[in-house]
Protein backbone atom coordinates (compact mmCIF):
# COMPACT_ATOMS: atom_id res chain seq x y z
CA UNK A 1 0.00 0.00 0.00
CA UNK A 2 1.15 3.42 -1.03
CA UNK A 3 2.68 5.83 1.31
CA UNK A 4 1.71 9.18 1.48
CA UNK A 5 -1.28 9.38 -0.64
CA UNK A 6 -1.74 12.43 -2.43
CA UNK A 7 -4.77 14.71 -2.35
CA UNK A 8 -5.84 13.34 -5.89
CA UNK A 9 -5.84 9.86 -5.10
CA UNK A 10 -7.95 9.76 -2.06
CA UNK A 11 -10.80 6.54 -3.01
CA UNK A 12 -14.46 7.11 -3.14
CA UNK A 13 -17.09 5.10 -4.65
CA UNK A 14 -18.19 5.84 -8.26
CA UNK A 15 -21.21 7.31 -7.65
CA UNK A 16 -19.73 9.61 -5.44
CA UNK A 17 -19.24 13.65 -6.38
CA UNK A 18 -16.05 15.14 -5.60
CA UNK A 19 -15.30 18.85 -6.48
CA UNK A 20 -12.38 20.57 -5.48
CA UNK A 21 -12.39 23.75 -3.22
CA UNK A 22 -11.96 26.59 -5.92
CA UNK A 23 -14.91 25.43 -8.33
CA UNK A 24 -17.08 24.72 -5.17
CA UNK A 25 -16.47 28.08 -4.17
CA UNK A 26 -17.38 29.39 -7.57
CA UNK A 27 -20.37 27.45 -7.73
CA UNK A 28 -21.61 29.46 -4.87
CA UNK A 29 -20.41 32.89 -6.38
CA UNK A 30 -22.11 31.97 -9.89
CA UNK A 31 -25.46 31.70 -7.91
CA UNK A 32 -24.76 35.20 -6.46
CA UNK A 33 -23.46 33.85 -2.69
CA UNK A 34 -20.53 34.66 -0.32
CA UNK A 35 -17.79 31.96 -1.84
CA UNK A 36 -18.30 29.93 1.14
CA UNK A 37 -21.36 29.79 3.44
CA UNK A 38 -20.44 30.02 7.18
CA UNK A 39 -23.00 32.31 8.04
CA UNK A 40 -25.30 34.09 7.43
CA UNK A 41 -28.16 31.89 7.29
CA UNK A 42 -29.38 30.07 3.76
CA UNK A 43 -31.65 28.19 3.41
CA UNK A 44 -29.58 24.92 3.23
CA UNK A 45 -27.51 26.02 5.53
CA UNK A 46 -27.86 23.48 7.95
CA UNK A 47 -27.80 20.51 5.64
CA UNK A 48 -24.69 21.84 4.64
CA UNK A 49 -23.09 22.06 7.01
CA UNK A 50 -23.89 19.53 8.52
CA UNK A 51 -22.65 17.23 5.44
CA UNK A 52 -18.97 19.49 5.15
CA UNK A 53 -18.33 17.71 8.55
CA UNK A 54 -19.88 14.46 8.25
CA UNK A 55 -17.00 14.31 5.14
CA UNK A 56 -14.88 15.97 7.34
CA UNK A 57 -15.37 13.25 9.70
CA UNK A 58 -14.53 10.65 7.24
CA UNK A 59 -11.37 12.23 5.75
CA UNK A 60 -10.29 12.78 9.34
CA UNK A 61 -10.90 9.04 9.94
CA UNK A 62 -8.89 8.63 6.58
CA UNK A 63 -5.52 10.84 7.87
CA UNK A 64 -4.92 9.12 11.41
CA UNK A 65 -5.08 5.97 9.48
CA UNK A 66 -2.42 7.56 7.09
CA UNK A 67 -0.18 9.19 10.05
CA UNK A 68 -0.75 5.08 11.22
CA UNK A 69 0.57 4.07 8.23
CA UNK A 70 2.98 6.72 6.92
CA UNK A 71 5.36 7.04 10.00
CA UNK A 72 6.10 3.35 11.12
CA UNK A 73 9.28 3.91 13.12
CA UNK A 74 6.86 6.39 15.30
CA UNK A 75 6.70 5.33 18.81
CA UNK A 76 4.02 2.91 19.66
CA UNK A 77 2.05 5.27 21.84
CA UNK A 78 1.92 7.91 18.95
CA UNK A 79 0.73 5.02 16.91
CA UNK A 80 -1.51 3.36 19.19
CA UNK A 81 -3.13 6.87 20.03
CA UNK A 82 -3.78 7.45 16.01
CA UNK A 83 -5.26 4.00 15.89
CA UNK A 84 -7.68 5.10 18.37
CA UNK A 85 -8.09 8.39 17.04
CA UNK A 86 -9.39 6.08 13.38
CA UNK A 87 -11.73 4.57 16.19
CA UNK A 88 -13.32 7.78 17.21
CA UNK A 89 -13.55 9.48 13.64
CA UNK A 90 -15.25 6.45 12.35
CA UNK A 91 -17.92 6.50 15.29
CA UNK A 92 -18.33 10.42 14.60
CA UNK A 93 -19.04 9.32 10.85
CA UNK A 94 -21.41 7.20 11.63
CA UNK A 95 -22.94 10.26 14.35
CA UNK A 96 -23.11 12.79 11.43
CA UNK A 97 -24.36 10.36 8.69
CA UNK A 98 -27.69 10.02 11.04
CA UNK A 99 -27.46 13.67 12.06
CA UNK A 100 -28.14 14.58 8.11
CA UNK A 101 -31.46 12.11 8.24
CA UNK A 102 -32.36 14.16 10.73
CA UNK A 103 -32.15 17.15 9.34
CA UNK A 104 -33.69 15.93 5.83
CA UNK A 105 -30.30 15.20 3.96
CA UNK A 106 -28.09 12.38 3.10
CA UNK A 107 -24.28 11.59 2.80
CA UNK A 108 -23.64 12.63 -0.78
CA UNK A 109 -26.47 15.54 -1.13
CA UNK A 110 -23.61 17.81 -1.73
CA UNK A 111 -20.28 17.40 -3.49
CA UNK A 112 -17.05 16.49 -1.15
CA UNK A 113 -13.98 18.86 -1.12
CA UNK A 114 -10.30 18.14 -0.75
CA UNK A 115 -9.36 21.09 1.14
CA UNK A 116 -9.35 19.27 4.39
CA UNK A 117 -7.01 16.24 3.28
CA UNK A 118 -4.91 18.42 1.69
CA UNK A 119 -4.08 19.43 5.07
CA UNK A 120 -2.14 15.90 5.36
CA UNK A 121 0.08 17.06 2.73
CA UNK A 122 3.27 16.56 4.74
CA UNK A 123 5.64 13.85 5.58
CA UNK A 124 7.15 14.64 9.45
CA UNK A 125 4.41 13.03 11.92
CA UNK A 126 5.21 16.35 14.31
CA UNK A 127 3.50 18.52 11.32
CA UNK A 128 0.82 15.91 10.46
CA UNK A 129 -0.39 16.05 14.08
CA UNK A 130 0.43 19.73 13.90
CA UNK A 131 -1.88 20.66 10.74
CA UNK A 132 -4.24 17.94 11.67
CA UNK A 133 -4.89 17.77 15.22
CA UNK A 134 -4.11 21.16 16.32
CA UNK A 135 -5.33 22.77 13.43
CA UNK A 136 -8.21 20.98 11.64
CA UNK A 137 -9.44 19.34 15.17
CA UNK A 138 -9.15 22.91 16.63
CA UNK A 139 -11.48 24.39 13.95
CA UNK A 140 -13.82 21.45 14.34
CA UNK A 141 -14.13 22.54 18.58
CA UNK A 142 -14.91 25.89 16.96
CA UNK A 143 -17.37 24.77 14.99
CA UNK A 144 -19.15 22.29 16.88
CA UNK A 145 -19.20 24.92 19.76
CA UNK A 146 -21.49 27.10 17.68
CA UNK A 147 -23.89 24.09 16.83
CA UNK A 148 -24.43 23.34 20.32
CA UNK A 149 -25.07 27.04 20.59
CA UNK A 150 -27.09 26.95 17.72
CA UNK A 151 -29.28 23.71 18.41
CA UNK A 152 -29.95 25.16 21.60
CA UNK A 153 -31.35 28.49 20.20
CA UNK A 154 -33.20 26.12 17.89
CA UNK A 155 -34.46 24.09 20.72
CA UNK A 156 -33.02 20.97 19.08
CA UNK A 157 -31.47 18.47 21.96
CA UNK A 158 -30.90 16.04 19.26
CA UNK A 159 -28.31 18.28 17.05
CA UNK A 160 -27.18 19.44 20.63
CA UNK A 161 -26.26 16.35 22.49
CA UNK A 162 -25.09 14.46 19.60
CA UNK A 163 -22.34 17.60 18.64
CA UNK A 164 -21.40 18.05 22.54
CA UNK A 165 -21.03 14.10 22.24
CA UNK A 166 -18.55 14.15 19.26
CA UNK A 167 -16.54 17.92 20.75
CA UNK A 168 -15.94 15.76 24.08
CA UNK A 169 -13.55 13.50 21.83
CA UNK A 170 -12.35 16.02 19.59
CA UNK A 171 -10.69 17.60 22.51
CA UNK A 172 -9.08 14.74 22.78
CA UNK A 173 -7.80 14.46 19.40
CA UNK A 174 -6.85 17.96 20.01
CA UNK A 175 -4.30 16.95 23.36
CA UNK A 176 -3.11 14.09 21.53
CA UNK A 177 -1.90 16.47 18.73
CA UNK A 178 -0.49 18.89 21.71
CA UNK A 179 1.34 16.48 23.26
CA UNK A 180 3.02 14.62 20.06
CA UNK A 181 4.20 17.98 18.43
CA UNK A 182 5.85 19.02 21.94
CA UNK A 183 6.84 15.22 22.27
CA UNK A 184 8.72 14.66 18.67
CA UNK A 185 9.96 17.55 18.49
CA UNK A 186 11.95 17.60 22.14
CA UNK A 187 15.30 18.97 21.58
CA UNK A 188 14.67 20.06 17.97
CA UNK A 189 13.39 23.68 18.05
CA UNK A 190 13.94 23.88 14.28
CA UNK A 191 11.49 20.79 13.76
CA UNK A 192 8.85 22.68 16.62
CA UNK A 193 9.37 25.97 14.21
CA UNK A 194 8.51 23.91 11.26
CA UNK A 195 5.32 22.11 12.86
CA UNK A 196 4.13 25.53 14.37
CA UNK A 197 4.19 26.90 10.80
CA UNK A 198 2.55 24.17 9.31
CA UNK A 199 0.01 24.57 12.21
CA UNK A 200 -0.42 28.57 11.28
CA UNK A 201 -0.71 27.74 7.29
CA UNK A 202 -4.03 25.69 7.86
CA UNK A 203 -5.03 27.79 10.30
CA UNK A 204 -5.07 30.73 8.18
CA UNK A 205 -6.92 28.74 5.29
CA UNK A 206 -10.05 28.44 7.87
CA UNK A 207 -10.20 32.36 8.86
CA UNK A 208 -13.27 33.32 6.23
CA UNK A 209 -11.65 36.66 5.28
CA UNK A 210 -10.30 37.57 8.14
CA UNK A 211 -13.25 38.29 10.00
CA UNK A 212 -13.04 35.42 13.10
CA UNK A 213 -12.16 35.97 16.64
CA UNK A 214 -13.88 35.26 20.13
CA UNK A 215 -17.38 34.61 20.92
CA UNK A 216 -17.85 37.47 22.46
CA UNK A 217 -16.83 40.00 20.24
CA UNK A 218 -18.39 37.92 17.09
CA UNK A 219 -20.68 39.99 15.57
CA UNK A 220 -24.57 38.95 16.03
CA UNK A 221 -26.69 39.36 12.73
CA UNK A 222 -30.67 38.80 12.49
CA UNK A 223 -31.11 35.20 11.26
CA UNK A 224 -33.72 32.45 10.93
CA UNK A 225 -33.07 29.49 12.65
CA UNK A 226 -35.24 26.50 13.09
CA UNK A 227 -38.44 28.63 12.46
CA UNK A 228 -37.25 31.75 14.68
CA UNK A 229 -35.73 34.70 14.07
CA UNK A 230 -32.80 35.28 16.01
CA UNK A 231 -29.38 37.13 16.55
CA UNK A 232 -26.93 34.66 15.55
CA UNK A 233 -22.91 34.65 15.06
CA UNK A 234 -21.91 36.38 11.67
CA UNK A 235 -18.94 33.68 11.52
CA UNK A 236 -17.25 30.68 13.06
CA UNK A 237 -15.45 32.29 16.16
CA UNK A 238 -12.61 30.71 17.98
CA UNK A 239 -14.24 28.75 20.78
CA UNK A 240 -11.69 30.01 23.77
CA UNK A 241 -12.93 27.39 26.60
CA UNK A 242 -13.19 24.43 24.56
CA UNK A 243 -9.35 25.24 23.10
CA UNK A 244 -7.91 25.72 26.48
CA UNK A 245 -9.63 22.36 27.37
CA UNK A 246 -7.78 20.92 24.65
CA UNK A 247 -4.38 22.09 25.74
CA UNK A 248 -3.87 25.41 23.83
CA UNK A 249 -2.17 28.42 25.87
CA UNK A 250 -3.93 31.61 26.30
CA UNK A 251 -0.75 32.44 24.51
CA UNK A 252 -1.68 30.13 21.23
CA UNK A 253 -5.47 31.42 21.47
CA UNK A 254 -4.20 35.29 21.32
CA UNK A 255 -2.23 34.79 18.75
CA UNK A 256 -4.60 32.52 16.66
CA UNK A 257 -7.38 35.16 17.05
CA UNK A 258 -4.90 37.93 15.98
CA UNK A 259 -4.35 36.05 13.03
CA UNK A 260 -7.55 35.56 12.32
CA UNK A 261 -8.80 38.73 12.29
CA UNK A 262 -6.68 39.85 9.95
CA UNK A 263 -6.06 37.32 7.69
CA UNK A 264 -7.48 36.97 4.22
CA UNK A 265 -6.09 34.08 2.80
CA UNK A 266 -9.60 32.89 2.28
CA UNK B 1 -37.88 19.11 20.91
CA UNK B 2 -39.48 18.87 17.81
CA UNK B 3 -43.51 17.38 17.72
CA UNK B 4 -42.18 13.89 16.91
CA UNK B 5 -45.95 12.97 16.88
CA UNK B 6 -47.19 9.23 17.57
CA UNK B 7 -44.48 7.61 18.81
CA UNK B 8 -46.09 4.27 19.53
CA UNK B 9 -44.80 2.27 16.75
CA UNK B 10 -41.62 4.40 16.25
CA UNK B 11 -37.31 4.66 17.48
CA UNK B 12 -35.29 7.19 18.08
CA UNK B 13 -35.53 11.10 16.72
CA UNK B 14 -37.77 11.33 13.37
CA UNK B 15 -36.76 13.97 10.71
CA UNK B 16 -37.12 17.42 11.16
CA UNK B 17 -36.58 18.13 7.26
CA UNK B 18 -37.64 16.42 3.87
CA UNK B 19 -34.98 15.82 1.45
CA UNK B 20 -34.81 18.22 -1.17
CA UNK B 21 -35.93 17.29 -4.70
CA UNK B 22 -33.50 16.83 -7.66
CA UNK B 23 -35.98 18.91 -10.47
CA UNK B 24 -37.07 16.53 -13.03
CA UNK B 25 -35.81 18.91 -15.54
CA UNK B 26 -32.39 18.66 -14.43
CA UNK B 27 -32.62 14.90 -14.81
CA UNK B 28 -33.93 15.31 -18.56
CA UNK B 29 -31.10 17.95 -19.04
CA UNK B 30 -28.53 15.76 -17.75
CA UNK B 31 -30.50 12.74 -20.28
CA UNK B 32 -30.02 14.86 -23.16
CA UNK B 33 -26.26 16.14 -22.28
CA UNK B 34 -25.36 12.45 -22.03
CA UNK B 35 -26.52 12.10 -25.48
CA UNK B 36 -25.09 14.57 -27.40
CA UNK B 37 -21.87 13.55 -25.84
CA UNK B 38 -22.94 9.88 -26.97
CA UNK B 39 -22.80 11.02 -30.93
CA UNK B 40 -20.09 13.68 -30.61
CA UNK B 41 -22.57 16.48 -30.97
CA UNK B 42 -20.08 19.43 -30.57
CA UNK B 43 -22.71 21.97 -31.75
CA UNK B 44 -25.34 20.93 -29.20
CA UNK B 45 -22.98 21.06 -26.46
CA UNK B 46 -21.32 24.72 -27.72
CA UNK B 47 -25.33 25.62 -27.31
CA UNK B 48 -26.02 24.16 -24.33
CA UNK B 49 -22.54 26.11 -22.54
CA UNK B 50 -22.03 29.46 -20.92
CA UNK B 51 -19.24 31.54 -22.53
CA UNK B 52 -16.34 30.38 -20.09
CA UNK B 53 -17.63 26.36 -20.47
CA UNK B 54 -18.08 26.12 -24.23
CA UNK B 55 -14.77 25.30 -24.94
CA UNK B 56 -14.78 22.25 -22.13
CA UNK B 57 -18.33 21.11 -23.63
CA UNK B 58 -17.08 20.53 -27.17
CA UNK B 59 -14.27 18.64 -25.76
CA UNK B 60 -16.46 16.39 -23.68
CA UNK B 61 -18.27 16.05 -27.26
CA UNK B 62 -15.57 14.89 -28.81
CA UNK B 63 -13.81 12.69 -26.49
CA UNK B 64 -16.46 9.77 -28.04
CA UNK B 65 -15.42 10.53 -31.61
CA UNK B 66 -14.70 6.70 -33.03
CA UNK B 67 -16.50 5.44 -30.39
CA UNK B 68 -20.17 3.60 -30.70
CA UNK B 69 -21.40 4.31 -27.20
CA UNK B 70 -24.51 1.96 -26.23
CA UNK B 71 -24.21 2.43 -22.83
CA UNK B 72 -25.41 5.88 -20.72
CA UNK B 73 -25.35 6.50 -17.11
CA UNK B 74 -25.87 9.09 -14.47
CA UNK B 75 -23.54 7.76 -11.80
CA UNK B 76 -24.16 10.67 -9.16
CA UNK B 77 -25.84 13.85 -8.22
CA UNK B 78 -24.99 16.37 -6.17
CA UNK B 79 -25.90 20.06 -5.59
CA UNK B 80 -24.27 23.29 -4.45
CA UNK B 81 -27.42 25.19 -3.54
CA UNK B 82 -29.37 25.22 -6.83
CA UNK B 83 -26.48 24.04 -9.18
CA UNK B 84 -26.21 20.56 -9.76
CA UNK B 85 -23.31 18.45 -10.27
CA UNK B 86 -23.82 15.29 -12.51
CA UNK B 87 -20.90 12.69 -12.89
CA UNK B 88 -21.92 10.74 -15.77
CA UNK B 89 -20.67 7.64 -17.49
CA UNK B 90 -20.45 6.46 -21.66
CA UNK B 91 -19.58 3.00 -22.13
CA UNK B 92 -19.42 0.94 -25.38
CA UNK B 93 -19.27 -2.86 -26.63
CA UNK B 94 -15.76 -2.90 -27.41
CA UNK B 95 -13.98 -3.35 -23.39
CA UNK B 96 -12.52 -0.06 -23.70
CA UNK B 97 -12.12 2.58 -20.46
CA UNK B 98 -16.01 4.36 -20.37
CA UNK B 99 -15.72 7.86 -20.71
CA UNK B 100 -16.52 9.79 -17.54
CA UNK B 101 -17.12 13.23 -17.15
CA UNK B 102 -18.76 15.32 -14.24
CA UNK B 103 -20.54 18.64 -15.01
CA UNK B 104 -22.25 21.52 -13.48
CA UNK B 105 -25.87 22.54 -14.42
CA UNK B 106 -27.27 25.83 -13.69
CA UNK B 107 -30.25 27.73 -14.66
CA UNK B 108 -29.63 30.78 -16.83
CA UNK B 109 -32.55 32.59 -18.67
CA UNK B 110 -34.99 29.84 -17.89
CA UNK B 111 -32.77 27.13 -19.47
CA UNK B 112 -30.30 24.54 -18.04
CA UNK B 113 -27.03 25.14 -19.01
CA UNK B 114 -23.65 23.51 -18.48
CA UNK B 115 -21.58 25.95 -16.17
CA UNK B 116 -18.40 23.72 -15.93
CA UNK B 117 -17.71 19.98 -17.59
CA UNK B 118 -14.47 18.09 -16.95
CA UNK B 119 -13.41 14.57 -18.16
CA UNK B 120 -12.89 12.54 -15.41
CA UNK B 121 -11.39 9.65 -17.85
CA UNK B 122 -7.85 10.01 -16.67
CA UNK B 123 -8.22 12.08 -13.75
CA UNK B 124 -9.43 12.67 -10.47
CA UNK B 125 -11.83 15.57 -10.24
CA UNK B 126 -9.06 16.55 -7.13
CA UNK B 127 -6.34 16.88 -9.31
CA UNK B 128 -4.53 20.43 -9.68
Amino acid sequence: MQRFIAVDRLARPDNYIMVSMDKQRQARVDQGLAPFNAMPYEEDFLKARLHGICAGEVQAMEAAGRSLFDFPDAPWEFQLDMARQVWDESRHAEIYMKLLEYVGSFFGEFPETEVLWSCTQVDDPACRVAGINRGLEGLACDVFEQLIRLAQRMGDEVIERAVDYVLADEITHVRMGSKWMRKLCEGDPARLKRAEEFQANIDNLFNFGGARTTEAETKQIRQKLGGKEVEFDATIPIAKDARLLAGFSEEEIERLVRAASRSAAY
Amino acid sequence: MPDLGNRANVMGPQPIAHRAEIPSEVIAAAQHILDLVARGDTAGMEALAIDRARADAVALAKASSGRDINDKDIAAIARTNKHYWIKARLGDASGAKPIVFQMRLGESDGRWMIWEAMNLTDTSPWTR
